[in-house]
């Protein structure tokens, strides 16, 4: 009755839509050439996160439970795909095990933010670059309820090499009684630049 | 931010050093680059500041071969040196050195599982085997023996049982079922413990002693060397298990549980390590906080009250497993049913009625030594997901494990932060684990947090109670509160430190114990 389960999919995402707000300018920039490994995790138990990955076309396992049961499922998709990127919107804890995994496969977190919902107010604490922290802050509240599609069509958007290590804020009102977690974390890894070591 | 360097080395020095390691192993597994590579070796639930525990390096060797070429290297230019084995210590440190600048020998890649023996019940493993990787192992040679893990447990089982780590089947103190190590030394000297130190050992994995002192403990929770390779004992498969569970309704009920567990336990009426475990622990594992309370500080009774009844939780709740042919199951269960149910309001519970719930689901497979992560769902909690542990030990005695609950509680509350914690019941010794949760993106709830953690020392000294294992930045301040006869068991260690490492190149100011040239400074 307590079940908490994890899905995700591994797909390859060829250039799903990269629509941006007016506000996130610089997002044409930043569009992916070619196919783009993907390997999405999302928490089925929250509807946030659920929203974010049906934008995502590719069939959905449920094979959840424990984040520990992804381990080879996330240590494979780095090992067979140099140039792979791994994202999703997940509780904090699931977050956290990931980037130390990613950590370990030489995965740097180009972006983060962790969404906050109270009954009516929505806070995104976003942590990025420091360029692009406060747009992506902005675009996220602009985006109201539709947060996680938001995220998913700028995929490519928050792709970064910097070091994400600048934080920005935003806050909207939302319409919609928080039903989630309180505290969910949207994140992105990928593959550091080897030719920077 | 300058890149941090070992305290009197410079740059150039620095450089020269990290030359001839990558001689040795090789340019890829030789890590400087702070935000591409090192960021895995930071501490990040430290609630100081990010850069006091920042490697300036880390190098993962393969071989004791390599090992000891960059010990001769650190030698040479003194440079610290701090191991790690699979470096998930977290919320004592995690990866991160005592200092800035160290370099990180992470020995995640040695990870060969030298043998398993299912006659005998035991394993040789190296330091990058986690307990993933031998659960594993075991289930694909379909051997019947079980592994004891930690939780969460995609650690080390090297490095659990040498930082005195604890897990929950009749196995569960670590230290205790390890048996044999091999250590290379601070001048590369290599030293094989216990029988194996005899010419042609063949129970080197049977015998912890061999002839003379036991020296085995003098290379955990220290820096007297690098362990590279260990034994432990595997428990065979037994013929049954049967986990249960005891809610608790009262927040007195942990007197009495505790009393009422102490023979039960002594007596191997119930052999595993039993773990007390307070509500918010347990709601954590499938809810937060603000469901159920979104003001400042600790949460209210009423709002506890609530969400114990939400989830058919008590204020305390009772694990523990009793194992073997469904006879002696029985006739234990049926003593152990007899001595909880004198406590008003207790109510058992087994799979029948918790399975799914994630509380019960993870302990029953922690039980009977199946890994899995589920105890990091505590890092929801309040968001931001911070914690340090605070892990004093204690008697398995009601009045006592009370009192330091309580001193622990009221502090707690005192500086706003919740009590979560759980006592593990072992032989003779609890340890009582409080989880101090803190948001580790607010800087203010991060110094409360460590202010707290600094006074809760001095209270437990006070009492007479000492901790077991700590985070990096309490570890002088708990070996200084080993105090008798004027500190005398620190200057033993430290004279141990000079002799066996003159150069204080190996994990300078473990546990508080610093090398001569270093000690001064600290």
């Amino acid at each position: 009755m307590l079940t908490r389960r994890t899905f995700l999919k591994t797909s390859i995402a060829a250039n799903a839509a990269l629509w941006a707000p007016a506000s996130l300018a610089f997002s044409v920039a930043h569009v992916i050439q070619g196919e783009q490994p993907l390997l999405i995790f999302a928490d089925e138990k929250s509807p946030n996160s659920a929203l974010f990955a049906e934008q995502f076309s590719e069939q959905t396992s449920t094979v959840g439970l424990d984040i520990g049961l992804h381990f080879d499922t996330f240590n494979a998709f780095c090992s067979d795909h140099a140039n792979g990127w791994v994202s999703g919107i997940t509780r904090d804890s699931d977050f956290f095990v990931l980037q130390q995994l990613a950590a370990q496969h030489r995965y740097i977190t180009a972006y983060s933010a962790m969404h906050t919902s109270s009954s009516t107010q929505l806070t995104h604490q976003v942590t990025s670059s420091a360029d692009k922290a406060p747009l992506l802050a902005e675009a996220l509240a602009t985006s109201k309820e539709k947060w996680p599609v938001w995220l998913a069509d700028n995929l490519a958007v928050l792709n970064s090499q910097q070091l994400a290590s600048h934080t920005a804020l935003s806050e909207t009102s939302t319409s919609q009684s928080a039903t989630d977690n309180h505290v969910l974390v949207s994140w992105l890894f990928v593959p550091s630049n080897p030719a920077t070591r | 931010m300058n890149k941090p360097l070992p305290q009197g080395i410079s740059l150039e020095q620095f450089n020269g050093a990290i030359a001839d390691i990558i001689r040795i192993i090789g340019d890829e597994y030789v890590f400087t680059d702070d935000i591409k590579e090192l960021r895995s070796y930071r501490d990040p639930y430290n609630t100081t500041r990010d850069e006091d525990f920042a490697p300036s390096a880390a190098v993962a060797p393969k071989t004791l071969e390599e090992i000891q070429k960059i010990l001769a290297v650190a030698n040479q230019y003194k440079i610290p040196v701090w191991t790690i084995s699979t470096g998930k210590n977290f919320a004592y440190g995690g990866a991160a050195p005592r200092k800035p600048g160290y370099v990180v020998l992470d020995l995640k890649r040695m990870n060969r599982i030298i043998e398993v023996n299912e006659k005998h019940g035991y394993a040789i493993v190296e330091p990058g085997v986690s307990y993933y990787d031998l659960y594993n192992y075991i289930q694909e040679k379909g051997y019947k023996l079980w592994i004891d893990c930690a939780a969460p447990a995609w650690g080390g089982i090297v490095g659990n049982t040498s930082d005195h780590g604890a897990g929950y089947t009749p196995y569960g103190d670590h230290l205790l079922m390890q048996c044999g190590m091999q250590v290379v030394l601070a001048d590369g000297t290599v030293v094989e413990t216990g029988m194996v130190g005899s010419t042609n050992s063949k129970t080197g994995s049977l015998y912890k002693y061999g002839q003379g002192p036991w020296v085995d403990g003098l290379f955990t929770q220290s820096n007297f060397g690098v362990i590279t390779r260990m034994g432990i004992w595997l428990m065979p498969e037994p013929p049954g298990y049967t986990p249960f569970m005891v809610t608790l309704p009262h927040e007195q009920d942990l007197e009495l549980v505790t009393d009422l567990a102490q023979p039960l336990k002594l007596n191997m009426v119930i052999p595993n390590a039993a773990t007390t475990v307070d509500l918010l622990w347990e709601a954590s594992m499938s809810h937060t906080k603000a469901q159920y309370y979104t003001g400042k500080g600790p949460m209210p009774d009423s709002a506890r009250k609530k969400l114990g009844a939400d989830l058919g939780l008590g204020v305390w709740n009772f694990y523990a497993a009793v194992y073997g042919p469904p006879p002696i199951m029985k006739n234990n269960l049926d003593l152990i049913r007899d001595t909880f149910s004198k406590i008003p309001g207790a109510e058992f519970h087994y799979d029948d009625t918790r399975k799914g719930s994630p509380g019960w689901d993870y302990r029953v497979e922690l039980m009977r030594g199946k890994p899995n992560m589920t105890e990091f769902s505590l890092l929801n909690w309040v968001g931001g997901g911070g914690h340090i542990n605070f892990s004093p030990i204690s008697a398995v005695d009601g009045k006592d494990s009370y009192r330091q609950f309580d001193m622990i509680r009221k502090r707690a509350h005192e500086f706003d932060f919740d009590y979560i914690g759980e006592f593990l019941v072992g032989w003779r010794d609890q340890h009582h684990i409080f989880m101090l949760m803190f948001d580790r993106m607010n800087a203010e709830e991060k110094k409360r947090a460590h202010d707290l953690f600094d006074v809760l020392i001095d209270d437990a000294a006070n009492h007479g109670y000492g901790e077991y294992r700590t985070h990096l930045s309490f570890m002088d301040k708990i070996a200084d509160s080993y105090s008798w006869n004027d500190g005398a068991l620190l200057s033993m260690q430290q004279k141990i430190k000079d002799e066996l490492d003159p150069n204080g190149i190996l994990s300078p100011g473990k546990m508080g114990i610093w090398p001569k040239r270093m000690r001064d400074d600290t």
